[in-house]
C-alpha cells in the first residue's frame, strides 16, 4: 500500500553521537551559568518518571538468537503549584503521556564520540504501562531524572541527575501503583550518587546512521563543543558496555 | 469521538458488495466523495519462548524428553494503519490496544525481532463518502491476491455514546440492504454504560473483525 507522501515515517528514532562528562554537585551551578553563557539561553528545566521493562522470556541459553533488550517508558512530570507554593500531589501515573524508548548498545566505532541508534515512538491513547507487559515485558525499575537542557548549534546539552523514588515501607501495604514510584513531593526523592553528582551529556542526533556527511558534521559539532569546554570539564566517549541495553 | 460500526461482508456476491453498496448509496442519498481510503492490518505472533537447552533449569523440574511441552496459548499482536490517521497505528497488544506513531513498527521490527513474527498481511482500498450525519468508507479486503471480503466502516458524526448511536447505524446499514455480513460494535464483556467512545474502539472493532481472515 502506498503511504502518503508527506509524512515523515520516522521523526523520534535517530542515531545519536555523544560525550559525556562527570561534574561534582559544587561544579554544577558555575558550569550551568558557563553554558547557559557560551549559549545565549537559560535552561529548560525538567523532570522525567523513568520505568524500565525486561523481557519476560529468558535470554536464549548459549548466546545463539537474537539478542533482547530493556525498554523504557519516559514521561515528563508537570511540576505544578499552587497558589500556596505547594506542589501538585495528584500524580496520575496513567494519565502520563509516555514514549516508548529502546536505546541500542553503542555501536563498536572509531568515532572519537559514543554511537548508538534510539528508537522511540509516543503512545497517545491507551494505557501504556499495560501495553509494553502485554508485549511480553515485565516491570523492572523505576527512576526520575531531573535535568537541565541547552542547545548549542545542534549540539543538545544536558546536565542531569538520576533520582530515586522513596521506597514503600515494607510494613504498609502499597498503594495500587507505587512500585512504579511517586516524584511528588519531589523532596521525597533522593539522588542515586550519594555525592550528588551530575553527569553532562552533550549530543547530536542524525536521522540516519547511513547518513555520512550528517555524522561528520555531528562529530565536529560535540569536537568543537568539547573544545569549549576544555579546562571546565573534560567530555569523554562513554564505556560501550557501560550503556548497554541488552538483556545478559 | 463519534461513534463508529464496522460491517464486515464475508461472501463474496455477484455483482461485487462494493458495487452494489456504491450503487445504493449514489441512489439513495447524495453521497459526497471524500476520496480514496485504505487500511493496512498486519498480525503478529509471539514466538515461543527458546526451549532451556540445559536441564538443570532451578526452576522447571526434570520432564522426561518425549512429554511436550505444555501447550501455550500464543499470544497475538495486531497493527493497524488507517489513512485517514496517517501519523498513528493502532497497536492491540494480547488485551492491550495503544495507538502509538509509526515509529512503533521499526522499535518490533529491528529490537523485538525475537519475539514477534508477522504472520498475516491483509490490505483495504475503497472510497469514503459523506452522507448527511455519517460518513461511510467502502472497502475490498485483500490478502495477496485473494479477496477476502468488504468492510464498511459507518461513522455517525453527531454521537459519541453506543446506547444511541449502534441503532442509528444499523438503521442507516440497514437502509443500504447490505449483502448479509455482520457488525462487531460490542466486545463480549460490552461497553461500560455511559462511556464516551474513543478512537481505541474503533481500532479494537476493526481488530476484532481482521484477525483471522
Amino acid at each position: 500500500m502506498a503511504k502518503p507522501q508527506h509524512v515523515t515515517q520516522f521523526q523520534n528514532s535517530h542515531q545519536e553521537l555523544s560525550l559525556y562528562s562527570h561534574i561534582p554537585a559544587s561544579r554544577q551551578p558555575p558550569i550551568l551559568r558557563i553554558i547557559s553563557g557560551i549559549t545565549g539561553m537559560l535552561p529548560e528545566n525538567s523532570l522525567h518518571h523513568h520505568l524500565v521493562f525486561k523481557p519476560k522470556r529468558p535470554k536464549q541459553p548459549g548466546g545463539g538468537g537474537a539478542e533482547l533488550y530493556y525498554v523504557q517508558l519516559v514521561s515528563k512530570v508537570e511540576e505544578m503549584e499552587d497558589e500556596k507554593g505547594k506542589e501538585n500531589r495528584g500524580y496520575e501515573l496513567r494519565k502520563q503521556k509516555w514514549k516508548m524508548t529502546l536505546e541500542d548498545i553503542p555501536e563498536v566505532t572509531r568515532k572519537p564520540v559514543t554511537s548508538r541508534s534510539v528508537l522511540s515512538s509516543n503512545i497517545a491513547e491507551g494505557d501504556a504501562i499495560a501495553f509494553v507487559e502485554s508485549l511480553g515485558y515485565t516491570f523492572q525499575s523505576a527512576y526520575f531524572t531531573r535535568s537541565s537542557r541547552l542547545m548549542h548549534g545542534n549540539v543538545i546539552i544536558k546536565l542531569s541527575q538520576i533520582l530515586l523514588p522513596q521506597p514503600t515501607p515494607p510494613s504498609s501495604t502499597p498503594a495500587p501503583g507505587a512500585v512504579f514510584g511517586n516524584p511528588f513531593p519531589t523532596s521525597s526523592l533522593t539522588t542515586l550518587d550519594p555525592a550528588k553528582s551530575w553527569i553532562l551529556k552533550a549530543s547530536v542526533r542524525v536521522q540516519s546512521n547511513q547518513d555520512v556527511e550528517s555524522l561528520n558534521t555531528g562529530v565536529n559539532g560535540l569536537k568543537g563543543f568539547k573544545e569549549l569546554m576544555k579546562g571546565m570539564c573534560d567530555l569523554e566517549i562513554a564505556e560501550r558496555l557501560a550503556l548497554d541495553t541488552r538483556v545478559r | 469521538m463519534p461513534v463508529t460500526g464496522l460491517y464486515f461482508i464475508q461472501e463474496t456476491t455477484t455483482p461485487p458488495a462494493i458495487s452494489i453498496l456504491t450503487d445504493r448509496l449514489s441512489k439513495r442519498h447524495q453521497p459526497i466523495p471524500l476520496g480514496r481510503w485504505t487500511f493496512e492490518h498486519r498480525l503478529l505472533r509471539e514466538n515461543p519462548p527458546p526451549l532451556p537447552t540445559t536441564p538443570s533449569s532451578p526452576t522447571s523440574p526434570q520432564q522426561s524428553p518425549q512429554q511436550p511441552a505444555p501447550l501455550q496459548q500464543h499470544k497475538f499482536m495486531q497493527w493497524l494503519d488507517l489513512s485517514y490517521h496517517p501519523y498513528m497505528l493502532f497497536i492491540l497488544a494480547d488485551k492491550q490496544i495503544v495507538t502509538s506513531e509509526r515509529e512503533f513498527e521499526l522499535i518490533v521490527r529491528s529490537k523485538m525481532a525475537s519475539m514477534w513474527t508477522v504472520r498475516q498481511t491483509l490490505r483495504a482500498v475503497g472510497y469514503g463518502y459523506e452522507v448527511d450525519d455519517f460518513r461511510v468508507r467502502i472497502a475490498d479486503l485483500t490478502q495477496g491476491d485473494q479477496v477476502k471480503g468488504v468492510v464498511v466502516e459507518i461513522e455517525y458524526t453527531p454521537c459519541s455514546y453506543i446506547e444511541q448511536g449502534e441503532g442509528i447505524i444499523r438503521d442507516f446499514m440497514a437502509g443500504l440492504q447490505p449483502p448479509d455480513g455482520r457488525f462487531t460494535f460490542a466486545p463480549n464483556e460490552g461497553y461500560e454504560s455511559g462511556r464516551e467512545w474513543t478512537l481505541l474502539d474503533t481500532g479494537r472493532q476493526y481488530c476484532e473483525i481482521l484477525r483471522f481472515r
